[in-house]
């Protein structure tokens, strides 16, 4: 896995779980999601594709076993018509109701983690998956990883709600250290049908999908969501006035074993006719911004800066005189208001215990020009 | 073809029209889309492809009206077996006065019809019975399964690699006799059938004015290949442009665009520059 690819999603112990992919109509994360199915490809990790928002043929994911709940998710169309050849290949599903798409998924599941000797026992069933992954994960490996990506979930969970998605999700996805299907235990358990006892049941060890942040009118539902993965990548438009190659931001927070939360930052280009995806650094997106933007004096380098620059004389130009002599500046000073306390009484004041005193606060609006 | 201007700013020719694809054509009260949909209906038209047109909004009338402006026939084109109507507008739903048990195919199409054409009525008791007809009305109509349409033109030899295109104007008649999940699965189901006729396209025009159906468009934005979204200017009202455009899902195409309807034409340029 590449470098930058490992900083997002963990290495070593820190890996498995749920890994969720926010985009928008403006940064859609579909690219992104082929770089993993192309990174864990080239790994042989195992992977179950499952597509519920695009056609199948629109991702490349070789020897991984594929699952199509596009064509006819909600059965409007019907049984395929007679003598159509069915794509062995393929395992269709609908999404409605639920349980029919869970079993799907955990037929799968099975079909991948069941020993090799069991391989061509489930091959006779009524799936008929023909599932090339499992040479891979069987062979000799005792805790086989098994990745399975949805395309995304965004209609599960506008049709089912949160809730009801979380749960699936957490049902088919258990951390490496509680019931991993061991090959060491007893494979007949297996072989007597295709749902096995929860003790010995498999499950994904890590679960990515997309889910459209602007789909969702309640930011409680992606809340919810966030809370449940392991890694949350959410991909955004690049600020205006960027003008570099990149297509767009990923922004990744990573929950550790250890408790530590890590985030980061990453620029993405897509290649328009291969699809494939370069991470970089966000680095130059953070020294763009310490650049402060050219104003008009750096443009001129004999003006003055604006803080020097003379204001306009509004008194400039008249064909009336505005202005003050100094005479006339000391003369107004020194007149003196009637209602102005002066300290000294009046000649006319009538005699009386009580005077009023004007003194002017902030409130008051004093004007020079017009003291009265 | 009319609006070549339109068509140079999508870089489009005769011979690279659209297929497959699912096209959204977004607009508001202050900016009408349909402008797009005729755009279609001629570029389809005069290139000899099929055409089915879904008329919830507007009648055969005023179609027949607006394309003779253009220099087209419906009548010689459904003639010629490429053009197809389904009227959802005289019985748009079972309560209406002509609909129900005395509704029928042509039955409440009283009035205009220069030729025969399909009815289709939302039964308000079950609206989704409804999507899943209007889902296999067109499914067969991407397969040319028609009145009007030769039955399997698609798939014989002589029409091998003709295109098709099905417009659908507007889904938001279905929009308010439903809700919101219903024309998403409708939608999905519009993008699995030009996955399936890889020779058919299908546009579909939605008023997208409300702020509460803002997710809704979202969801519909996600779903399409191409999206049109018509809109009036920010800065308010001109004479000289009446509206702006953004087209997504075109490559080498201007993300944004202003456009000005004169009387048979729609003259779309870079914002600032002179008509």
């Amino acid at each position: 896995m590449s470098a930058p690819l490992a900083q997002l999603i963990g290495t070593g112990d820190d890996t498995g779980g749920v890994v969720i992919l926010e985009d928008s109509i403006e940064c859609p994360a579909k690219p992104l999601l082929q770089h993993f199915l192309n990174a864990w490809s080239a790994q042989g990790k195992a992977v179950v594709l499952v597509s519920v928002e695009h056609p199948l043929h629109t991702y490349t994911c070789p020897h991984a076993t594929l699952i199509d709940g596009f064509c006819n998710p909600l059965g409007w169309l019907g049984p395929p018509a007679e003598g159509s050849v069915p794509d062995s290949k393929v395992l269709h599903t609908s999404i409605a109701p639920l349980d029919v798409f869970v079993s799907t998924l955990n037929a799968a599941l099975n079909n991948i983690s069941a020993p090799k000797q069991d391989v061509e026992h489930d091959q006779t069933s009524s799936n008929n998956i023909v599932n090339t992954a499992t040479t891979a994960s069987s062979r000799g490996k005792s805790h086989p990883e098994i990745m399975l990506v949805l395309d995304c979930v965004s209609p599960l969970v506008l049709k089912y709600g949160a809730p009801k998605i979380i749960q699936m999700l957490h049902s088919l996805n258990h951390q490496p250290s509680s019931t991993l299907f061991h090959p060491s235990s007893s494979s007949s358990s297996l072989s007597s049908s295709s749902t096995s006892s929860p003790h010995h049941r498999a499950s994904f060890t890590t679960i990515l999908f997309i889910v459209h942040q602007d789909v969702h009118d309640d930011a409680l539902v992606l809340s919810q969501m966030e809370q449940h993965a392991r890694v949350v990548l959410n991909t955004s438009a690049l600020p205006a006035g960027y003008a570099g190659p990149h297509h767009g931001v990923i922004e990744g927070i990573q929950k550790r074993r250890s408790g530590k939360v890590v985030k980061t930052k990453l620029l993405f280009q897509t290649d328009s006719k291969t699809l494939a995806v370069k991470l970089d650094p966000a680095d130059i997106l953070e020294k763009q911004a310490s650049i402060p933007p050219p104003t008009q004096s750096q443009g001129n380098p004999s003006a003055p800066s604006p803080a020097l620059q003379p204001k306009p004389d509004p008194a400039a130009n008249l064909t009336f005189n505005l202005r003050l002599s100094e005479q006339e500046r000391i003369a107004r000073d020194n007149v003196v208001l009637p209602w102005q306390h002066t300290g000294a009484p009046s000649p006319y004041a009538v005699a009386s215990s009580f005077s009023v005193d004007n003194i002017s606060d902030d409130g008051d609006d004093y004007d020079d020009e017009d003291p009265d | 073809s009319m609006f070549t201007s339109l068509n140079s700013a999508l870089n489009w020719t005769e011979a690279t029209v659209p297929s497959g694809k699912l096209i959204f054509v977004q607009d508001c009260l202050q900016s009408d889309g349909s402008f797009v949909l005729l755009h279609f209906l001629s570029l389809y038209l005069k290139q000899g492809h099929k055409v089915t047109l879904v008329g919830f909004e507007q009648s055969l009338f005023h179609y027949v009206n607006i394309t003779r402006k253009l220099g087209l026939n419906l009548a010689q084109s459904f003639k010629e077996t490429k053009f197809a109507f389904v009227n959802a507008l005289s019985v748009p739903y079972s309560w209406s006065e002509f609909g129900g048990e005395h509704g029928g195919d042509g039955g409440g199409a009283e009035g205009f019809q220069p030729f025969p054409t399909t009815t289709f009525t939302i039964q308000d008791k079950d609206v989704e019975a409804s999507a899943k007809k209007l889902v296999t009305m067109i499914n067969n109509a991407a397969m040319g399964v028609l009145p009007g349409v030769r039955k399997g033109g698609l798939d014989t030899d002589t029409d091998a690699g003709q295109r098709s295109v099905i417009i659908i104007d507007s889904l938001s008649v279905m929009h308010l006799a439903s809700n919101d999940g219903l024309i998403r699965d409708l939608a999905h189901y519009l993008k699995v059938i030009t996955h399936t006729h890889t020779n058919c396209s299908i546009v579909f025009l939605m008023h997208g004015d409300a702020e509460d159906d803002k997710c809704l468009m979202a969801a519909l934005h996600h779903m399409s290949d191409i999206v049109f979204s018509v809109s009036s200017l920010e800065s308010g009202h001109s004479v000289d442009v009446h509206g702006q455009v953004k087209v997504t899902g075109v490559s080498h195409c201007m993300p944004l665009m202003h456009y000005k309807i004169v009387d048979n034409n729609v003259l779309v340029f870079a914002p600032g520059t002179k008509t």
